[in-house]
């Protein structure tokens, strides 16, 4: 069964076709191709397709395309204005938290949601936003850290 | 890849019924953190998903009479950020804490989480210790039941098909009773329960006037009542002899199974017994 939905990705406003059973991973991935979403586990375990959804943190492939219809959803493609990189990007490159970069996407987006809500989070709240994200290469030190500097950079 | 399905999301209850009323097979989707899982390791297949985020009256949170009334879309999200929980059933704050993770809490409803009837789920033993009931809807109309009558095996519930949950009602407890719930994991990170326990003491203060309740899950298929340790602790001054005997009674009859990936059922038992007495060493401190 086909659908046709309306919604946002990254500020841009959109109608795409999709069929009932595909993701939204899926539709973002390999309809839309913004493959800064990763599918890592495709069981909600890792968070690789974390996404925004109307600003807050969901895992893409637990999501069927569908029921974004009428939402915001931001990507990472979509997280930094013009050219440059977004503070949250410059401080993972600047602690050294990405490796292989799989994980990366999904720790940002995450991070993003908790410094909009908590401009100056506790080293309690960003390990809870951590929590749902696996990283297989960095150990995790070197992304708590980065998070840590952008939001003590936003006083 | 999911197989391939029909989709609907019915504006109304009457639409959703006659839905579902299309044939046995049609899945209800709420926040999809379970159903998603299983259709696409093809554990659950079905032609039709009735996604029910539509339905309006399965939402909010609120007190008719004496019940807080919480409908069966409230996410875990929702839990946390309710002003009547946090004051009433704290208990159901420390559950939707250590539920899963910021990503799953935002989509995970409540209703999804009862009807699922996994034996470790976070709102299991505290909605058995609340002696919550759960309002459900089919073609016929309304029924109401114990939520301890509404799980019926591992994954089992007491609805027909075709019939919706739409609301737990929670019993407000007595004025200064205090709950809690505590959980252990094998990891820090996300993980389900290896077994949790839920705790309500009513009158903490006075010895003689003071009920205890304790329920505790992953031990069993269902989520299960400790009654014996409850009559046992009931009006009693808590020693440590009382104590010693609780964690004894506590562990009497449960058989927790053995091919749980989770934990042995040996430390399944003696874990239920310690968290009970951490349960109650918090709730009983003046
Ligand atoms: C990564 C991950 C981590 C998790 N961690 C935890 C955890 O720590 N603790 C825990 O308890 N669970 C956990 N879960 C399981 C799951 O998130 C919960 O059980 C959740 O509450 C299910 O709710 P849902 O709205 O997503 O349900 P759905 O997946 O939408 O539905 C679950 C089942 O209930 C049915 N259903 C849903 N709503 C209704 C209704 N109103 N009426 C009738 N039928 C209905 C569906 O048809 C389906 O069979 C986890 C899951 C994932 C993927
Ligand atoms: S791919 Fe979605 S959580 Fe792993
Ligand atoms: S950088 Fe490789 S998984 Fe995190």
């Amino acid at each position: 069964m086909k659908h046709l939905i309306n919604l946002t990705v990254n500020g841009q406003k959109m109608t795409v076709e999709v069929e009932s059973q595909r993701t939204l991973l899926e539709l973002l991935r390999d309809q839309l191709s913004f493959t800064g979403v990763k599918e890592g586990c495709g069981d909600g375990e890792c968070g690789a397709c974390t996404v925004l959804m109307d600003g807050q943190p969901v895992r893409s492939c637990l999501i069927l395309a569908v029921e974004a219809q009428n939402t915001e959803i931001l990507t990472i493609e979509g997280l930094a204005a013009g050219d440059g990189l977004h503070p949250l990007q410059q401080s993972f490159v600047k602690e050294g938290a990405v490796q292989c970069g799989f994980c990366t996407p999904g720790f940002i987006l995450a991070a993003k949601a908790l410094l909009d809500r908590h401009p100056h989070p506790t080293d309690q709240q960003i390990r809870e936003a951590m929590g749902g994200h696996l990283c297989r290469c960095t150990g995790y030190e070197t992304i708590f850290l980065a998070i840590k500097a952008a939001g003590s950079k936003r006083r | 890849m999911l197989r391939p399905f029909d989709y609907y999301r019915p504006a109304d209850m009457d639409e959703a019924l006659a839905l579902l009323g299309q044939g046995p097979e049609a899945a209800v989707l709420a926040g999809g953190t379970d159903l998603l899982v299983k259709m696409r390791r093809d554990s659950r297949r079905s032609p039709l998903v009735v996604d029910i985020k539509g339905l309006e009256e399965c939402r909010g949170i609120g007190w008719e009479n004496e019940h807080l009334s919480v409908g069966a879309l409230t996410t875990f999200n929702d839990l946390l950020g309710s002003g009547e929980i946090r004051e009433h059933f704290p208990l159901l704050i420390d559950a939707a804490r250590v539920m899963g993770c910021c990503e799953i809490r935002q989509r995970a409803t409540l209703g999804g989480n009862v009807v699922n009837a996994s034996p470790g789920a976070e709102s299991g033993s505290p909605l058995a210790v609340l002696q919550a009931r759960v309002i459900v809807r089919g073609p016929q109309g309304s029924r109401q039941m114990p939520i301890e009558d509404f799980w019926q095996g591992v994954g089992k519930t007491a609805l027909f098909p075709g019939e919706l949950l739409t609301h737990v009602l929670i019993p407000r407890l007595p004025p200064g009773s205090r709950s809690a719930y505590l959980r252990r994991s094998r990891v820090r990170g996300m993980d389900l329960a290896s077994v949790n326990v839920a705790v309500v003491v009513i009158n903490p203060q006075v010895s003689k006037n003071r009920q205890i309740r304790v329920a505790m899950g992953a031990v069993a298929p269902m989520p299960l009542r400790a009654r014996k340790v409850e009559a046992m602790l009931r009006g009693q001054e808590i020693t440590p002899e009382l104590l010693a005997g609780m964690r004894e009674k506590i562990q009497e009859g449960l058989t927790p199974r053995v091919t749980s990936l989770r934990a042995s059922p040996e430390y399944k038992k003696e874990m239920v017994a310690v968290l009970t007495e951490m349960a109650l060493q918090r709730l009983l401190k003046r």
